[in-house]
């Protein structure tokens, strides 16, 4: 647990000490606001919620985290620091834990910095805040899955831009289960329980559902698996290829 | 394990757990969730669990959901499962008095002619245009069938209130009775302006599918004991036999929902030429002795609550300060009556005030703003433009009840009975040289049962035209259906007041929950505050005008009897003036419209600045700040 802590630590402080992290804050904020104003015609709406707000948020995330992720450890591989890493005391789990978290953490760091628009919605009427709080902690677990996703993929190659593509194609995949152009793949010829299965696959479906007010623990559940299964894929890709 | 974790085989179990796990999760872990929204929107209500916990007889539900129609739409598949969670919820609360099943009607299938036989609705999807059902069939043991034909995703908030409705209803199959008496033609009636039948109101629609409505005779003189609730509407010129029926009714313990009017706008004349009789219900002999009156003569002008007309051909819309939309803020909220309605529309409201020295308790439902004034009713006889109501209007400050429930201790209006004329009943056999004879009248005295009572229990409503149809909802013809859509919650008080009277009190809680609208309350008040500003300087530009135009005339009758054609040079002048003061008054008027505008224009610029610049401002400062002091350092 001790190394998980530094790594984190380490990590967390290495982006915010180069301008990088800044600039991706600040184009994630300012997307996020144009997005909410513009295209969810915010204003023009009249209702004290962030619906518009949080419809674009997995879209968002589907730029962004791959952005992030991308770095995790292609850059460490291309640049041979990963062999200095796993010199040190600490086993490729806590490596991969540590990462992640920090780059979690960075993510919530933005996520709360669209504070603003909450402060906003307050000030304009009155919104049931129970509902705000829940999108936000959806938000931020959906952004978990993307990240451990990015991570796997980002500790399979050493290119950064492969990375950031492939992990864009596979969330796009889970964001976009859901949706009827998928399903058509499917609906002529798999049985019912396997297009339900694929549908309940989609990022969005659980997102929507938090997103509502409710926290069920299987929206939980499947977030933490998401997150789970695809940090321990990411633990034995890296295995394999220290082993190659 | 150790192996595991550094091969590919690791890799394809990882996948086989993810998708099992995913899979599983979804069908484990039912119903365990936190429900973080204001009002427990998710979450079964006490109200509910106690109608379940109470089921008289054993209630059968049917879901009937197309589940393979539906592949290609999982918002309606995920919507359709919490709805299965929920019944099969209800089902566990119920003691095994509640039996629910779920069936996929396929398209030409048994399933499906029973659905569509049982009156849900049949949507159809897709390419091949196959209709899915998601509807629900209730029964109890006598046959009794209640139906709900098509959940629809956007009313997800009232769905609780929807099925436990329905199935305290199967349970309870005897719907309380409701008695109306009316002085309007709620029922329909014939308009001679368009020489057709008019339908009855929608309320009454309403009413008929909770209640079982009786229209009752208005020269009774007692009010049967199968009736649970009396509904006055607009009671006019009532027979002494009749208020002294309602005065018993009341008395025994019956609950009684009364609608008054200083100005009844429904009631119209029977026939375009018939003289303007007074639109004024009349029951003050019975609500002194409840403690309670209708202020002679006066509607209440209120301008916060004021509602914009559309004045058609071309003209502005005007504001009408004696057509009021209330919302929340005036309705009493610890009411369970008032509890989750959101708006209620009134048009030329009275005023109700407690008597000095009331046995009775007068708790306010619905209250004006602090901006009211009382106004003549007479003005709204020839009234042409609602801005004239605005003319004299000077707001008092204090708030004045529109409605309001009335409990406790009350005496009779009649201790000593009441001596009533009748026509002689008519003998059997009458002589043949009789029937031209004038009918004989008789006297007979009504003796009271009841003069004095412990608890009454009344709700008064100081308008009548909450209730037409134009108030609260659209109706349009779709098809051959009547199709019916609210835009105010006028309906909703009625049946709730009903119901509450009734003593359904548990359905009433459920009813109150959730805030589905939830409007910028600070933009309204930024365009009520602009619009109060516009007319606080129209009135000074109005008033401008009229002393100039007192100038003009007092210049008139100051030259006397001369050549009127010719104006004086001074006269001229004036009018010169006078025509640039017009000028400028016309400006100055349409800058403050302008002005209305702009500062709710302004307020949502500048919100989407700060919202998309301010925080990456900062930050950029804040990175800018930190390589300077790492420079400084260095």
């Amino acid at each position: 647990m001790m190394g998980t802590g530094i790594i984190m630590r380490r990590e967390l402080a290495s982006y915010f000490t180069t301008p990088l992290a800044y600039i991706f804050i600040v184009i994630f904020l300012m997307m996020s606001g144009v997005f909410t104003f513009y295209l969810g015609r915010f204003f023009e709406r009249g209702q004290a919620d962030l619906i518009s707000f949080f419809n674009f948020i997995p879209w968002l995330y589907l730029i962004l985290v791959p952005a992030i992720a991308m770095r995790l450890w292609s850059e460490e591989r291309k640049s041979g620091t990963i062999e200095l890493l796993m010199t040190l005391p600490v086993t490729v789990v806590q490596a991969v834990l540590g990462k992640f978290l920090a780059a979690w953490l960075f993510i919530g760091v933005a996520l709360l910095l669209t504070f603003p628009v909450w402060v906003t919605v307050n000030y304009l009427g009155e919104p049931d805040n129970g509902v705000i709080l829940a999108s936000y902690l959806g938000s931020w677990l959906m952004a978990g899955g993307f990240l451990a996703i990015g991570s796997c993929v980002s500790a399979t190659t050493k290119s950064q831009v492969v990375a950031f593509i492939l992990t864009l194609v596979i969330c796009f995949l889970f964001v976009a289960a859901g949706f009827p152009m998928v399903l058509d793949a499917f609906t002529e010829w798999a049985p019912l329980w396997m297009i339900d299965g694929i549908s309940s696959l989609s990022f969005l479906t659980h997102f929507d559902a938090i997103s509502r007010g409710v926290i069920d623990l299987r929206d939980l559940l499947y977030f933490l698996i998401m997150t789970v299964c695809w940090l321990t894929a990411t633990t034995i890709v890296i295995n394999i290829k220290k082993a190659d | 394990m150790k192996n595991m974790m550094h091969s590919k085989t690791g890799l394809i179990v990882i996948l086989a757990i993810f998708i099992v796990f995913s899979l599983l999760s979804a069908r484990l872990f039912n119903g365990v969730r936190i429900d973080l929204t204001e009002g427990q929107l998710y979450t079964l209500t006490d109200e509910t669990q106690k109608i379940l916990s109470e089921l008289e007889s054993t209630v059968t539900l049917k879901l009937y959901f197309s589940e393979k129609a539906t592949a290609e739409l999982p918002g309606l598949r995920t919507y359709a499962h919490r709805i299965k969670e929920l019944l099969e919820e209800y089902e566990n609360l119920a003691d095994g008095k509640l039996k629910v099943a779920f069936v996929d009607p396929i398209p030409f299938s048994e399933e499906e002619d029973e659905a569509s036989a049982a009156g849900l609705q049949g949507v159809p999807v897709g390419i091949r245009g196959d209709e899915i059902y998601f509807g629900l069939v209730g029964t109890n043991d006598n046959d009794g069938e209640e139906v709900i034909s098509f959940f629809q995703p956007d009313k997800e908030q009232f769905v609780e209130y929807e099925l436990t409705k329905l199935i305290y209803n199967l349970s309870n199959p005897e719907l309380p009775v409701v008695g109306i008496v009316s002085g309007i033609n709620i029922n329909g009636g014939f308009d001679y302006m368009t020489r057709q039948r008019q339908p009855a109101w929608v309320v009454m629609q309403q009413m008929e599918d909770l209640f079982d409505v009786r229209p009752l005779a208005d020269d009774i003189d007692e009010i049967d004991a199968e009736i649970d609730i009396l509904l006055l509407v607009h009671p006019k010129n009532l027979s002494q036999q009749m208020l002294f029926a309602i005065d018993q009714f009341v008395m025994k313990g019956g609950r009684a929902l009364i609608f008054v009017d200083p100005f009844a706008e429904a009631d119209q004349p029977p026939a375009p030429m018939a003289a303007t009789a007074s639109r004024r219900s009349d029951l003050a002999p019975l609500l002194s002795k409840w403690g309670v009156t209708l202020e002679d003569g006066h509607i209440v002008g209120d301008f916060a609550n004021s509602l914009v007309v559309n004045m058609g051909g071309g003209r502005n819309p005007v504001r009408h300060i004696g057509l009021l939309g209330l919302d929340a803020n005036g309705f009493n909220n610890n009411d369970v009556v008032m509890a989750g309605l959101e708006s209620i529309n009134l048009a030329s409201v009275g005023i109700l005030k407690s008597l000095e020295g009331a046995t009775t308790t007068i708790m306010p439902l619905i209250q004006s703003s602090t901006e009211s004034q009382p106004l003549a009713a007479s003005l709204l006889n020839e009234l042409q433009n609602p801005e004239a109501l605005m003319e004299s209007f000077a707001p008092t400050g204090e708030q004045y009840t529109l409605a309001a429930r009335i409990t406790g201790p009350a005496n009779s209006a009649f201790p000593k009975g009441v001596e009533i004329e009748e026509q002689e009943a008519v003998a059997e056999e009458p002589d043949a040289g009789a029937a031209d004879a004038e009918p004989v009248k008789v006297k007979r005295l009504l003796v009271p049962e009841v003069v004095k009572s412990d608890n009454i229990n009344v709700i008064v409503v100081a308008d009548t035209d909450v209730l037409t149809d134009r108030l609260w909802v659209q109706v349009q013809q779709f098809f051959g259906q009547r199709v019916i859509s609210p835009w105010a919650d006028n309906a909703g008080f009625l049946v709730n007041a009903l119901e509450n009277l009734a003593g359904n009190e548990d359905l009433i809680n459920i009813r109150s929950r959730g805030r589905f609208s939830r409007p910028f309350t600070k933009v309204e008040e930024l365009r009520r505050h602009a619009e109060e500003q516009f007319l606080a300087q129209q009135q000074v530009l109005q008033d401008r005008l009229q002393e100039t135009e007192a100038k003009l005339l007092e210049l008139e009758q100051m030259r006397g009897d001369g050549d009127s054609a010719i104006l004086s040079e001074e006269q001229e002048l004036e009018l010169a003036r006078f025509q640039d003061e017009k000028i400028k008054i016309r400006k100055e008027l349409r800058d403050v419209q302008h002005q209305l505008d702009r500062d709710i224009e302004s307020l949502g610029a500048e919100l989407k600045m700060i919202n998309i610049f301010l925080v990456p401002l900062l930050l950029t400062l804040l990175l800018v700040l930190m390589r300077f002091i790492r420079k400084r350092v260095a």
